[in-house]
């Protein structure tokens, strides 16, 4: 369970470009919640997740994840409860090493590291094997292969299996998608949900297509300068079409400038 | 060349291998480039005689001198890590710092001797029935080729695999739960004993520490991955790299032997690696130049096909166009 309370995060304090980033954010997140978030440019998205990360700090409030406060956690150490992918697929994998090495790393994510045992002995290669299968890209044939070598697609399928491999308290998804080209993209949307779903991770999706931010997951929020604005979930949620969300969005663009006008 | 002096920059290679061992670590696996060389190997050295005249058995001696080296590395790398101070800078820092201590451990003299102690070279000597720079060289032999099978199990295990991959992708790594700045502290810190190691060995071969006998050295253990580089391109297996490093530090010392035996100085070795480094980095640009001009003359000759081609074309529209017509007409 995912726990922020009263989060704020201002970026160039005291600057002329002062930009308040996050305006007192108070979400939870309960067990098994695949969220999906939506939001313009500049919304705070991409800064919630990074403040849940670690990547950055907040000037004020705190992150718990199953009743554990992590606020003061450096990125590395909340590892052990997150799983991220990232919107650039050259980020999630170790381009020079093999897809069994990469998945040998993520396998022990947030666990410690011998310096006494071979990494790959062996030992994993069948579970490996079973789960690059079920991805459905014939990467379980080329364990020995180069991530490098593989295209964006099958890199970000390959990320998103690794964050996965153990299960995580909680995934993060950056617009995970975004760098893929349509077909490639609901491919690899396509697992993410058969794994959300099957292992029942709690999720938090970033997406800039509404279509998908409707038709996956069970809980919907938007944010728009810093805020939630919309928190719907259930068949709320599913009754929502992408023209609600269309006028909701155009409710928040126009809301300042009509009070402007009023005023 | 007289096999003589074939075998004494062999030898020399092996103990300078060392050292590029250790700049492999930061330079290739880490990606980060660790200027402290120039001073952590005279730190060695320094470290190495002074504790050597002092009485200490000479294998201590050699522990103690890595241990210095480690010393010098934790410097670089807390700059680094801890003040976030850019690595070259960092190291360059250090480096810097290093030549006063290196000064102050030789007692204020540019050069220590040690020509009239026992070191592990005169025992291989004297056990073997050699001369000094065929011990050395087999000195140089079992020390490099113990540290490459060292490296090559450590970057193996867990722990190392977490060392490639925080060179390779940091965001990554650190996403699944490794402290890249410890990784990066603890590969500069290996990187600076091997280095302070192969400048402890080269004293024993010398039988003399010098403060400047670092100089260039960074540039040294560069050329030297390079030059490995272009005989072991094909394989990716980083055990092969570990050795083709050391093979080039071979290679670079034979190189440096035939250019002095061609009547250059040994001083004009600075540029002459210095050169052969910029030539290896400047290599994708040269290779990317001709690809694109050669790209440019097949796309012309293409088209001067294109042109020859719709010249047919037109011509056999105009064919056609005459048959059917004259079909048509038939037809009709």
């Amino acid at each position: 369970m995912l726990k922020l309370r009263n989060i704020y995060k201002t970026f160039h304090a005291g600057t002329i470009n002062e930009r308040r980033a996050l305006d007192d954010i108070n979400l939870v997140l309960n067990d098994g919640d695949f969220v999906t978030v939506i939001g313009g440019n500049g919304a705070g998205k991409s800064t919630l997740q990074n403040v849940i990360s670690g990547t950055i700090n907040p000037d004020f409030g705190t992150v718990e994840i199953n009743g554990e406060d992590i606020t003061k956690l450096p990125e590395h150490k909340r590892a052990k409860y997150i799983g991220r992918v990232f919107q650039d697929p050259m980020l999630g994998t170790a381009s020079d090493m093999w897809i069994e090495e990469n998945l040998a790393l993520a396998f022990k994510r947030g666990e410690k590291r011998s310096a006494f045992k071979w990494m790959i002995n062996g030992d994993n290669t069948q579970f490996f094997k079973t789960q690059l299968a079920k991805l459905g890209l014939g990467l379980e044939e080329r364990l020995k292969t180069k991530v490098k070598l593989l295209s964006g697609g099958q890199r970000q399928a390959l990320t998103l299996l690794m964050s996965t491999l153990k299960k995580p308290d909680l995934l993060m998804l950056d617009e995970h998608t975004a760098a893929l080209d349509p077909k490639t993209a609901s491919l690899v949307l396509g697992l993410t949900k058969e794994i959300i779903e099957k292992s029942n991770i709690t999720t938090l999706m970033i997406t800039h297509n509404m279509r998908d931010a409707l038709s996956y997951g069970n809980r919907l929020i938007m944010m728009d300068q810093g805020k939630i604005i919309f928190d719907v979930s259930g068949s709320e949620k599913q009754k929502l079409t992408v023209e609600d969300l269309l006028r909701k969005f155009n409710q928040t663009k126009d809301a300042p400038s009509d009070a402007m006008l009023l005023g | 060349m007289t096999i003589g002096s074939l075998l004494g920059a062999i030898g020399q290679g092996f103990i300078w291998g060392v050292m590029v061992l250790g700049i492999f670590i930061t330079y290739k696996i880490l990606n980060v480039s660790d200027l402290t060389v120039d001073g952590s190997f005279a730190t060695g050295g320094a470290v190495f005689a002074i504790t050597l005249l002092a009485g200490f058995n000479p294998t201590f001696c050699l522990l103690l001198a890595m241990l210095a080296g480690g010393v010098c590395g934790l410097v670089t790398g807390i700059l680094h890590t801890k003040f976030k101070i850019p690595a070259i800078l960092a190291g360059i820092l250090t480096q810097l710092g290093l030549y006063s201590i290196n000064l102050r451990i030789l007692g204020d003299k540019a050069n220590v001797s040690i020509s009239q102690l026992n070191t592990n070279i005169t025992f291989i000597a004297q056990l073997l029935n050699l001369a000094h720079t065929r011990a050395g060289m087999i000195l140089g032999i079992i020390v490099s080729i113990s540290c490459v099978l060292l490296l090559y199990f450590l970057l193996g295990t867990e722990f190392g695999a977490s060392i490639r991959a925080t060179g390779n992708n940091e965001k990554m790594i650190r996403a699944l739960g490794v402290n890249t700045d410890n990784i990066k502290l603890f590969g500069m810190i290996l990187s600076n004993m091997l280095i302070a190691l192969s400048g402890a060995m080269l004293v024993q071969m010398n039988k003399y520490a010098d403060v400047g006998m670092g100089k260039g050295a960074i540039v040294y253990g560069l050329a030297s991955i390079v030059i490995g580089e272009v005989f072991f391109r094909r394989f990716s297996n980083f055990g092969i790299k570990l050795l083709s490093s050391v093979f080039g530090c071979i290679v670079f010392f034979i190189i440096r032997a035939v250019v002095i035996n061609l009547g250059l100085k040994a001083n004009d070795m600075q540029l002459i690696s210095a050169i052969i480094v910029v030539i290896a980095l400047a290599m994708p640009i040269f290779k990317e130049n001709i690809n694109i001009q050669r790209i440019g003359k097949l796309n012309s000759l293409n088209e001067m096909k294109q042109n020859k081609s719709s010249d047919l074309t037109v011509k056999e529209k105009l064919d056609k166009k005459i048959s059917s017509e004259m079909g048509g007409g038939i037809d009709a």
